[in-house]
């Protein structure tokens, strides 16, 4: 349905009827008017052609021309006459006058006047062939009327002289009036009742304006504030003076609600406030626990790595002192413990951090051949020990990703497929080119994962059941850290598998658009594996290295590998012990110190005092049980290698070798 | 008195036939009524007919008089009619007349007395104008005698037509000083006379009338005779009848009015007696023809 405002209603309600009536009214009353006039201008015809056929009886009986010319003149005097004609009993026009647009016939036939003969005789004919005469003795077109008179004589009466008493015509008149001057009166008048309909309708509209205001103008501002409140303005309160007293109580009332509703609006926020407040609270209670349960990771896997970076330097050193066959047995088993100790902890670390969101991806070109090739030199071993087929399809492709994050995925997915594997079975790392992305697909033949299980595999501490396999147990934490890393990254994951049949992971890396570019980890990797190889040709032989640290048993476990290895070991536990030593005269050509040093130093200090002490960039190595942003953060600024228990014996002493080789 | 001595033993049964109740007619009723009564003649008469044949027949107008001769066996005396028409009637109805007595009461005027009258009144006037219709039964001889009689000269024009009645007027009234109605319809009628007296005031010439009617038409004068001197004339006779059994010659009326219409005499600046002086001067001049 169209919608109106209320003026408009209003409006429409006011006027319709009164227009209606007024019309109607204005369109009566011309009607009558109008014939009113119609038969005005008739009877005044019909006067006048009577008076003119009295008036000419003895003009016409004598034929004198002059006394009917005169009548005639009188006669057109009067208004809207235009003009008249006499004729005599044979029809013969004896006077015209005035202007007769009408077309008179003379004598059309020379009879002897019986009455009878003129009702069928034409009297007078207009050009139109229309004529007027005794039996149609008016005619009219829209210029003129015309009026048939005959002219019969008066009668006097004679009494018994008369035998009979014969009427005879002898004559006729006919008079044409001028309609044009009651045309004009009309349209006049016709004019006048416009206007003054336009007037009335006019006054009207106006009223109705001026009525309509008192209702709508109080009505606009309640909608307004209605829509004020709408908006949440509760403040809003309408002032006005109405004469409509129901507007003026809705006014009240809607001044009443508002209040109401602000009343309770405020309530409603106190309430929300006092909500709010109880959630903050609650979760400042989580956020702390949170914060807690952090610290007390970072502080466990602090207080862990401590005894476990010291246990895998004393079996290092154990493993270098014992050479009977069964005793080396054991220490091997003892460090195959330890190593899964260690990764446990490792992979516990990484989720925290990760979780932590304090690794930064630094994303750079990488040359996905070096990283496939290191992979598998990684696993080609323990695949060869499980009988399972490790093939990397090489691949000269360039990503842009991470390249230690990437590798780690790499490592993880490909340490897993070996796991999930049967011994004879087949893990095979292809990549392929699909538009801008390269898909790295680690596959194997193994258990397979079944549907439901697909989507868990991703959680921590998730494991397949599969009781034949359990020979080399997994954490269940791998394909978490994949997950997490891949989201990091940005990259994709996706897994198709099926029980029995085996899996496939496909991670999809950008690949890079400017791959001229040569990746720096390529080259640091080419660097290690290239100390790496030159363990053997170049050992610690007679080298002079500083150790500190202020965990006793760390601090001996260190120096005992250190010394094992030839090297001559300066072992101090703080800052002030390492000063005594630079002024006992100590020269060092390598140092490793522990980050945290007790309460009042650590060791980029002492690397930093030594440093200073014999103004010489002395090769230094910083190794912290802390795994914390601020630390790897510091170490990095000042140029410092940095190395998180527990640190591998073999890598520790790989990393001392590169930089002094560095150095050299 | 003579009649009341010849008393009869029978009433005279007498039917009174109208032409129609016209004012006239009604007053000749009443008076010859009136007149009757005051005879004590042992008459009665009846408008309707009372089932009994009736005497004598009164008929009042040409109407009657002509229903009379073709409905009824008695006797008829008409009265109030033109001379004219009695003659007319008396022709037609020859055969009727043989077996059955009619006689009238001329409603008009002798002519000789209509020529003493306009010597008496408009001495002045000697040329009498006379238009009739050709059919008119007008006894024109003896008015030219009569008039030259009286020393008066006479022109009568015959008019033809409805048409030429204006053209002769004219021509007559170029010769004449006075002109003279006649009992002639086809000329004197309702519709006519207006217009002749109106011609005959533009050429200043008076017309002398036939009855009231024309004097009120604007007839300067007339002499005529009214319905209740008709009526006691006729009385008169039907009291002779009722004695004799006979009827009388047909008669002009006996008594006379003088009418004058002094208004037209003053806007044509003609001077007129009293009706008694010209009566009395009406009266010598029959004596002195005796």
């Amino acid at each position: 349905m169209k919608q109106f405002g209320i003026r408009t209603q209003v409006a429409l309600l006011t006027l319709i009827p009164s227009l209606i009536m007024v019309v109607s009214l204005e369109a009566w009353f011309l009607h009558d008017r109008f014939s009113g006039m119609d038969e005005d201008l008739l009877e005044r015809g019909k006067l006048v052609a009577r008076q003119l056929a009295s008036s000419s009886e003895y003009g016409v009986f004598s034929s004198n021309q002059e006394f009917l010319q005169n009548i005639a003149k009188g006669v057109l005097q009067q208004p809207d006459v235009r003009g008249l004609a006499v004729l005599n009993s044979a029809s013969e026009t004896l006077v015209r006058a005035g202007e007769f647009s009408g077309h008179l016939k003379d004598g059309l036939e020379a009879g002897d006047g019986e009455l009878s003969d003129y009702l069928n005789r034409p009297q007078f004919k207009k050009a139109e062939d229309k004529e007027v005469n005794l039996l149609t003795p008016i005619r009219s077109n829209e210029r003129s009327l015309w009026i048939y008179h005959p002219i019969i004589p008066a009668q006097v009466p004679l009494g018994e002289f008369e035998e009979k008493q014969l009427v005879q015509q002898v004559g006729s008149v006919v008079v044409e009036m001028d309609r044009l001057r009651m045309e004009q009166a009309k349209t006049r008048m016709l004019r006048f009742t416009l206007l003054a309909t336009l007037l009335f309708v006019s006054i009207v509209l106006y009223l109705v304006h001026r009525a309509s205001r008192s209702i709508t103008r109080p009505v606009r501002q309640l909608s307004e504030a209605v829509q004020a409140i709408g908006e949440g303005k509760l403040d809003t309160r309408i002032v006005m003076q109405s004469p409509v007293e129901e507007l003026d109580t809705l006014a009240q009332g809607l001044n009443q609600m508002t209040e109401d509703l602000q009343e309770e609006h405020g309530r409603l926020e106190q309430r929300v406030e006092e909500a709010t407040q109880a959630l903050r609270l609650k979760k400042e209670e989580a956020e702390r626990a949170s914060y807690d349960k952090s610290r007390f990771l970072a502080v466990a896997s602090h207080d862990l790595r401590q005894p476990l970076h010291a246990l895998g330097l004393y079996i290092a050193e154990l493993q270098h002192r014992i050479s009977d066959a069964g005793q080396q047995h054991l220490v091997g088993q003892v460090e195959q413990s330890v190593e899964a100790l260690s990764t446990l902890l490792n992979a516990l670390l990484d989720i925290s951090k990760l979780d932590a969101g304090s690794i930064m991806p630094q994303v750079q070109n990488c040359d996905m051949n070096a990283m496939l090739e290191r992979v598998a030199a990684d696993y080609r071993m323990v695949a060869s020990i499980k009988s399972i087929r490790l093939v990397v399809r090489p691949c000269n492709a360039v990503v842009t990703s991470d390249p230690l994050l990437l590798e780690r995925i790499l490592t993880n997915l490909v340490s897993n497929a070996i796991r999930y594997t049967y011994p004879n079975g087949c893990v095979l790392v292809a990549c392929r080119c699909r538009g801008r992305l390269l898909r790295i697909e680690v596959r194997d033949n193994g258990v397979g994962i079944s549907r439901e299980d697909q989507t868990n595999v991703f959680r921590e501490f998730f494991q397949l059941s599969q009781p034949q396999l359990d020979a080399t147990k997994g954490l269940g934490l791998g394909l978490s850290i994949v997950n997490r890393l891949v989201k990091l990254l940005g990259h994709r994951i996706d897994l198709r598998s099926a029980p029995n049949k085996g899996s496939v992971f496909a991670v999809e890396v950008p690949v890079a658009i400017h791959p001229g570019r040569q990746p720096a980890a390529t080259a640091a990797a080419q660097t290690r594996t290239d100390s790496e190889r030159a363990i053997d040709s170049h050992p610690l032989e007679g080298k002079k290295l500083l150790v500190v640290d202020d965990d006793p048993m760390v601090l001996a476990g260190t120096a005992g590998i250190l010394a094992s290895w030839g090297c001559e070991v300066t072992a101090a536990a703080s800052l002030a012990e390492v000063e005594r030593h630079l002024r006992e005269g100590a020269r060092w050509d390598f140092i490793i110190s522990d980050y945290q040093l007790g309460n009042d130093a650590n060791g980029v200090d002492v690397i930093t005092r030594v440093r200073m002490y014999y103004n010489r960039l002395i090769p230094s190595l910083l190794i912290s049980g802390d795994t914390s942003p601020t630390v790897m953060k510091l170490a990095s600024v000042n140029g410092h290698h940095l190395l998180h228990k527990p640190v591998k014996p073999a890598k520790l002493r790989s990393l001392v070798l590169h930089l002094l080789g560095e150095e050299a | 008195m003579l009649l009341a001595a010849t008393v009869q033993a029978a009433p005279l049964n007498v039917r009174l036939l109208l032409s129609d109740r016209s004012p006239a007619y009604l007053q000749f009723s009443m008076s010859l009524s009136k007149a009757l009564a005051s005879e004590r003649a042992d008459v009665i008469v009846s408008e309707t007919g009372g089932g009994a044949q009736p005497d004598l027949i009164v008929a009042v107008g040409m109407k009657a008089t002509e229903f009379a001769i073709t409905n009824f066996t008695a006797p008829v005396l008409g009265a109030m009619i033109p001379k004219a028409g009695h003659d007319s009637l008396r022709e037609r109805y020859a055969a009727q007349h043989r077996s059955r007595p009619l006689s009238a009461i001329y409603i008009e005027q002798p002519p000789e007395r209509q020529l003493d009258f306009i010597r008496a009144a408009l001495p002045g006037h000697r040329r009498l104008g006379l238009l009739y219709s050709p059919g008119a039964r007008i006894n024109l001889q003896e008015l030219q005698s009569g008039s030259v009689e009286r020393g008066l000269s006479l022109v009568a024009l015959a008019v033809r037509s409805n048409e030429t009645l204006f053209a002769s007027l004219d021509e007559i009234l170029n010769q004449s000083d006075l002109l003279l109605a006649v009992p002639d319809s086809a000329v004197y009628n309702g519709s006519n006379v207006r217009n002749i007296l109106l011609t005959s005031y533009r050429h200043k010439v008076p017309l002398v009338g036939l009855s009231q009617a024309y004097l009120n038409a604007g007839a300067l004068c007339a002499i005529f005779s009214t319905p209740e001197q008709i009526a006691e004339q006729t009385g008169t006779e039907i009291l002779l009848f009722a004695r004799s059994r006979r009827l009388p010659e047909a008669q002009y009326p006996t008594s006379f009015d003088i009418g004058l219409n002094r208004q037209v005499a003053r806007s044509l600046g003609i001077f007129l007696d009293t009706p008694e002086t010209i009566r009395e001067r009406m009266n010598k001049a029959m004596e002195e023809r005796r």
